[in-house]
């Protein structure tokens, strides 16, 4: 296996952990690699720290415009025939792109490829079970619990990714992720490979952790996309759409936005009165 | 086998290399030695129990032919002969010694870290690189030798046991793990890489880690257990008897390479039974047979064993103890294992060991087989369990059975009235070990702490069906943490070294692949195993109910252990530790004596917690 890979990490003031993402990153048993560091406008010792670890690492800067124009912006850059978009404050087994490379060069007509994710806190601790990363585009449609989108547990066929114009949205920001793998699933196809986690760090301050109006906006935006753009199949236009204005509904009475949650709940209900009741009873 | 130590610090000298090194003279009687490099500020220390090459040629720490490397090494390398044949094609290497230890580190020497996954054995190693300045350590893939490490301020210390450890730095620098401490009212033993102090963690089993200027740098997984699973199973009876039985022997056959006298295990129970029949098998004379019996007929299986040597014909040994004999061994205990340590079948096990000691130095024991071929009952509940309808009906179940009101159904009550379906396998583990629960352990915390997470979900090529998903479980956890330290730690308290054929990789990676219903067959636990057994020793010897290795701790608490129960757990000593709620634990006591026997292993537990609190 010779083919080289390139690892795309946006960092956003991420000074207290992108030491230990980009060592994991150094550790691998693959070594063909590319580092490539978007800059997303840091005001913390983020760069300090990475021109410590080393210092041929590119690392690009740019002004602060979101984790979706960072990644773009580092896919550019990438020459690798594969690509991973990792968080920087994730980390990677050391087999992580070994299994994975792996399996796309025996597989080629598989597109992306990805394994289980253990989530961890603050101090590396684990603070769940397993999960596992979406494979299917069922998984991602019937809103399975223990099957995350995180992007960092993925690598792509980078051939796969320009051939079909994929890129992350950048009207999206916590939703971006899925909506890539909405848009990816329509012609791509994704392995499974095993134990091979992801380390996905999941922090206290985290975005998708604290619900505020601009993530609850984002839910609004990201539904509007599929809904016009069409990546919801027929068979499951009801059930996906019904859900997901029934947790925009929700998030805005967590938010105390009692209208805006009425008329998302009622959306909802309307769509699916079947469906909306089974998520109130739940 | 030995103890091996060392640091890469410029805080301390050789003087306290010394010092942490004899901390560990029971598990090498038989020879001292030093590394240290005051420049370097690396030190290197090992205490030998002479196994094979008895010359002092073979003592450590070993220098490498090149001068380069040196090493220290706890364990044994079974196919060292294979590997030195290798050495001899690719570098002409002609070696000194007898010993496995050369082996070893010409091995590194000439392939590097990759050499590890050509050992087959027990290890910890710990090898030094004058040139890159850099120590790498490997721990082998099971767990079955212990390493531990410190790594604070510039200081990176390794050691055999935690006592080194605590030697070295001293109690002043190490603080209590309070989510340790709840992981041991759940599980007994302290988890994962964690031990009862923050500072001081364990190496994992199949891992090498590199330290260099007093850190880690590196750190690599050369073994998982779960890529071993592999996706078809071997399902043909005749077939899997076969192969498994030469695996074994093979196994046995290694493991009976020794410039010193060697017996085995023998309690009368499959595992102890299959491993002395091979032994005997493979033997030309009657080999060394151990075991011990209790006065107390309830728990005596000497009877059996007695049977089964007779029948091997081996030099059989045998001890019955009376209770005085087995609580003397009580308070033994807190300097045998370093931190609380629930496993009372360490009791008999130290016993074992020092009576066998007496005529041998190694000894091998039958431990692995209740993990690898489901013997244990707790697997039966892990099937019943996964019934979505007694799943879904555990609390009116657990309910009824609490009123039934015998020691029996309320520990059942207990077994069913797990928490969640994410964490069952530690619930049932926990409940089969009659340790608190994680809801009684929220109530009995003073500060709450929901201990550390083990995973229960495995990410293996084929879904594990209930009994082999906790089976697995235990491999991971129960066995690496509590079976093979409570082994290491009482045979080495003896200096006897204790070698475990059934958890050789080669027999592992096999085992884990047969089909489970070859397991447990028409309700028969191991039965694969037994049929390998019945070529050697007739059926009639085991037909009767298993019994594990242990003492009557339930009622000993009440009686001639009482005063654990009156000096540790009184109300000024608990609210002095401040951990535990006293309210509860009084209930506890009082329940206790009004005849809820099945409490005994949670005020034993509790009673481990404070008197190291209190040490």
């Amino acid at each position: 296996m010779n083919e080289l890979t390139s690892i795309i990490i946006p960092c956003y003031n991420a000074a207290d952990y992108i030491q230990k993402t980009i060592k994991s990153v150094l550790n691998q048993s693959y070594k063909k690699l590319e580092i490539i560091i978007i800059d997303d406008g840091s005001t913390d010792n983020s760069l300090k720290i990475i021109s410590e670890i080393d210092d041929t690492i590119l690392c690009i800067s740019q002004k602060n415009s979101g984790v979706s124009t960072a990644r773009n912006n580092g896919l550019l850059k990438a020459k690798g025939e594969y690509v991973l978009f990792l968080d920087a404050d994730d980390i990677i087994s050391e087999n992580f792109i070994e299994k994975r490379v792996s399996f796309l060069e025996n597989n080629r007509d598989y597109d992306a490829c990805c394994s289980s994710i253990h989530t961890i806190n603050e101090k590396d601790k684990l603070i769940n079970d397993v999960f596992f990363n979406i494979s299917k585009k069922e998984e991602l449609l019937n809103f399975e619990e223990e099957k995350y989108s995180c992007p960092s547990g993925y690598i792509f066929r980078t051939s796969s990714l320009i051939k079909n114009k994929l890129t992350f949205n950048k009207k999206l920001s916590s939703s971006a992720d899925q909506y890539f793998l909405y848009e990816f699933f329509n012609n791509n196809k994704i392995g499974v490979v095993q134990n091979s986690p992801l380390k996905y760090r999941v922090l206290s301050s985290s975005m998708s952790n604290y619900l505020t109006q601009k993530l609850v906006e984002d839910q609004v935006i990201f539904l509007s996309l599929l809904t016009q753009n069409n990546l919801i199949p027929k068979k499951y236009i009801k059930a996906v759409t019904s859900r997901m204005n029934y947790t925009i509904g929700a998030s805005y009475f967590h938010l105390n936005m009692n209208i805006r949650a009425v008329k998302y709940l009622i959306i909802s209900f309307l769509i699916s009165p079947k469906l909306f009741l089974k998520l109130k009873f739940r | 086998m030995c103890g091996i130590t060392g640091f890469i610090s410029s805080k301390y000298k050789k003087e306290d290399l010394i010092k942490m090194t004899t901390m560990l003279k029971h598990r090498g009687p038989d020879a001292g030695g030093y590394y240290y490099n005051s420049d370097l500020t690396i030190g290197l220390g090992h205490r030998r129990l002479s196994i094979l090459d008895l010359n002092s040629g073979a003592n450590q720490p070993f220098q490498s032919k090149c001068s380069r490397y040196r090493m220290v090494f706890n364990g044994e390398i079974y196919n060292f002969k294979k590997i030195l044949n290798q050495l001899q094609l690719e570098s002409n290497f002609i070696p000194k010694t007898s010993s496995d230890t050369e082996i070893v580190l010409e091995a590194f020497a000439l392939w590097g870290d990759s050499f590890v996954n050509k050992l087959n054995g027990m290890f910890a190693i710990a090898i030094w690189d004058n040139q890159l300045e850099r120590l790498s350590l490997f721990r082998d893939r099971v767990g079955i030798k212990p390493l531990y490490y410190y790594q604070k301020n510039n200081c990176f210390a390794f050691s055999s046991e935690i006592k080194s450890l605590v030697q070295l730095v001293s109690k002043n620098e190490l603080t209590i793990d309070k989510t340790t401490v709840s992981d041991l009212l759940h599980y007994g033993y302290s988890i994962e890489d964690n031990s009862i102090y923050n500072e001081i963690k364990k190496i994992e089993n199949g891992t090498s880690i590199i330290a260099s200027k007093g850190k880690i740098i590196e750190r690599n997984h050369f073994w998982k257990i779960e890529n071993k699973v592999r996706k078809e199973l071997v399902s043909n009876e005749p077939k899997v008897i076969k192969e498994l039985d030469n695996k074994i022997t093979d196994a046995v056959a290694n493991r009976m390479i020794a410039d010193v006298p060697l017996g085995t295990f023998l309690s009368g129970g499959i595992d102890s039974s299959l491993i002395t029949a091979t032994a005997q098998k493979l033997s030309d004379r009657p080999i060394n047979t151990f075991s011990i019996g209790f006065k107390d007929q309830q728990q005596d299986e000497s009877k059996y064993a007695k049977k089964i040597a007779k029948t091997l014909n081996t030099n059989h040994n045998e001890l019955i103890l009376g209770e005085q004999d087995a609580i003397e061994q009580v308070d033994k205990l807190f300097d045998v294992f370093d931190e609380p340590f629930g496993d009372s079948s360490s009791i008999p096990t130290l016993l074992v060991c020092e009576m066998a000691k007496k005529q041998i130095t190694v000894a091998l024991s039958g431990d692995g087989g209740d993990e690898l071929f489901l013997g244990y009952g707790m697997y039966k509940w892990a099937e019943r369990l996964s019934n979505p309808l007694l799943y879904h009906l555990r609390k009116p179940i657990s309910k009824s059975l609490n009123v039934i009101g015998n020691n029996k159904y309320k520990r059942g009550a207990m077994v069913i009235n797990t928490p969640s379906k994410k964490h069952l396998k530690s619930h049932i583990f926990s409940q089969e070990q009659y340790l608190f629960s994680k809801q009684e352990i929220d109530n009995l915390l003073v500060e709450k702490n929901r201990g550390n997470l083990i995973l229960e979900t495995f990410d293996v090529n084929r879904k594990l069906n209930p009994m082999e998903a906790q089976a697995f479980f235990d491999l991971k956890n129960y066995l690496k943490d509590d079976l093979l330290v409570k082994v290491d730690r009482s045979s080495m308290f003896h200096s006897l070294e204790v070698r475990v054929p059934l958890l050789d990789h080669n027999v592992v990676e096999y085992a884990l692949n047969i089909d489970p219903h070859l397991k447990y067959k028409n309700g028969e636990a191991k039965y694969i195993l037994k049929q390998v057994l019945y070529d050697y020793l007739p059926k009639k010897l085991f037909d009767r109910p298993k019994k594990g290795f242990s003492v009557p701790l339930s009622k000993w608490l009440k009686t001639d252990l009482k005063y654990l129960i009156d000096n540790y757990l009184s109300k000024t000593n608990i609210e002095q530790a401040g951990i535990v709620r006293f309210e509860i634990v009084e209930n506890l006591i009082y329940r206790y004596f009004k005849g809820d026997d099945f409490l005994y292993n949670r005020l034993w537990i509790l009673i481990q917690i404070h008197r190291f609190l209190e040490k």
